[in-house]
């Protein structure tokens, strides 16, 4: 993963260094849900093969990429407060597919799972 | 309750270790989530970084590395400097809090990482029960060879050290002998399930490397950028026209492959056969870099 844009519209923002700052923790959570988070499920027992943090594979600081941020910031004229929509789980939604989207438009092959492992991308390549 | 202690000396180490339950331990990073998780009970660790193993010595013939030198030592000693495979391997490995205190000892002699053999709640063959639950279950990152235990190899520097020839010495209270790091493993067997030839009180004090190759590399695909253990892992060096290629994941324990035909020996299991694209594209890579004699 080399670059991700992330430009979301919430309004008028408030705290642009708070703001940034979830944008980038949402768009890493998401590439984690891209490309290396899942739970393993042992398909005899039942039991996750993985609950631990060496086996269920968050990003690192070393797999995260330049991440860009921008915002509209034009305050929502609806609202009854200063005119901010809320920024919580929004930058987690869109990334993991916009990354899906970026290997399909890269390879010409998609794969309908993730995250998007070795193994998947080396069967959708097949 | 475990015990711990950290002798002052080599021989009072020796002599720790061949105590009733008694575990050498250095940078604990493997042993303490096996122990946590149940898998070993010492009655006593006994800290070996006391021990007097802690330095790199070069000299004409090669270089000494002692069992308690960090990976972070290793990657960063001008002594390595010479043998590429080993200080990408050690920059490789874990993550930089780990390869702090880490070491080389510990990084050959850790156990495997499958996820059954590792879980809570299941004791699988390689931990004394009678099932290999990973070839009835999900084998997706095991090894790629029949058997009785499909576990896969976790070493990053193994590969490396052997692929440049590289022996271990080990050292006990009645002596010492020196093996071909190779012969350090063994595949597990009915009544010995270790996937290690040290015997009951014997530690391995430090790894031997020859004078330095003409070129050496180590390349490995693993699931994220850092503290990812390798799915493959394959190591090259070359002296003259003679090419050594070793690999880590692919086998219980780390395996020399055929720079002619690397997967001669890894059909693969049902699940863990895509694996065999990583060994082959690393391999070719890994030999190409080498360059020409």
């Amino acid at each position: 993963m080399e670059r991700i844009v992330a430009v979301h519209d919430v309004g008028r923002i408030v705290n642009l260094l708070g703001a940034t700052n979830q944008v980038e923790g949402g768009v890493l959570q998401g590439m984690g849900y891209a490309l290396s988070e899942e739970v393993v499920v042992d398909p005899t027992t039942g039991i996750p093969t993985n609950a631990y943090l060496d086996e269920y594979k968050v990003p690192t600081m070393q797999d995260a990429p330049e991440i860009l941020v921008d915002f509209i910031d034009l305050p929502d004229e609806a609202l009854p407060n200063v005119g901010s929509r809320g920024l919580g789980e929004p930058p987690i939604i869109p990334t993991a597919a916009a990354i899906a989207n970026a290997f399909a438009h890269a390879t010409g092959r998609r794969s309908k799972a993730l995250p998007l492992t070795r193994q998947r991308v080396l069967e959708a390549l097949a | 309750m475990t015990g711990y202690t950290k002798p002052g000396s080599l021989d009072q180490a020796l002599e720790l270790i061949a105590g009733e339950g008694a575990v050498a331990m250095a940078g604990g990073t493997d042993l303490a989530g096996q122990i946590d998780r149940g898998r070993r009970s010492p009655a006593v660790l006994v800290d070996v970084r006391g021990a007097g193993l802690g330095s790199i010595q070069a000299d004409p013939g090669g270089v000494v590395i002692g069992a308690t030198v960090t990976l972070a030592a290793l990657a960063e000693s001008p002594a390595m400097a010479p043998y590429a495979a080993v200080v990408a391997s050690a920059r490789a490995a874990a993550s930089p809090l780990i390869r702090n205190v880490a070491t080389v000892g510990g990084n050959l002699c850790q156990h495997t990482r499958c996820w059954y053999y590792r879980g809570e709640e299941f004791r699988c063959w390689l931990a004394g029960g009678d099932t290999c639950y990973a070839q009835i279950g999900d084998h997706r990152k095991h090894n790629l060879q029949r058997g009785d235990c499909i576990s896969a190899h976790p070493s990053d520097l193994a590969p490396s050290l052997a692929a440049l020839g590289a022996t271990v010495r080990l050292a006990s209270a009645g002596g010492g002998r020196e093996v071909p790091l190779l012969e350090l493993y063994r595949r597990p067997t009915e009544d010995n399930r270790s996937l290690l030839t040290l015997a009951e009180g014997e530690l391995l004090t430090a790894v031997r490397l020859p004078a330095p190759p003409d070129a050496s590399v180590y390349l490995r695909a693993g699931e994220r950028q850092a503290f990812s253990f390798p799915l493959v892992g394959v190591a090259a060096a070359r002296r003259g026209d003679q090419v050594r290629l070793v690999a880590a994941g692919v086998a219980n324990i780390p395996v020399e492959l055929d720079p002619a035909d690397p997967l001669a020996d890894l059909p693969g299991n049902p699940q863990s056969a895509w694996k065999r694209r990583l060994v082959s594209a690393l391999a070719d890579r890994a030999i190409g870099a080498l360059g020409e004699t």
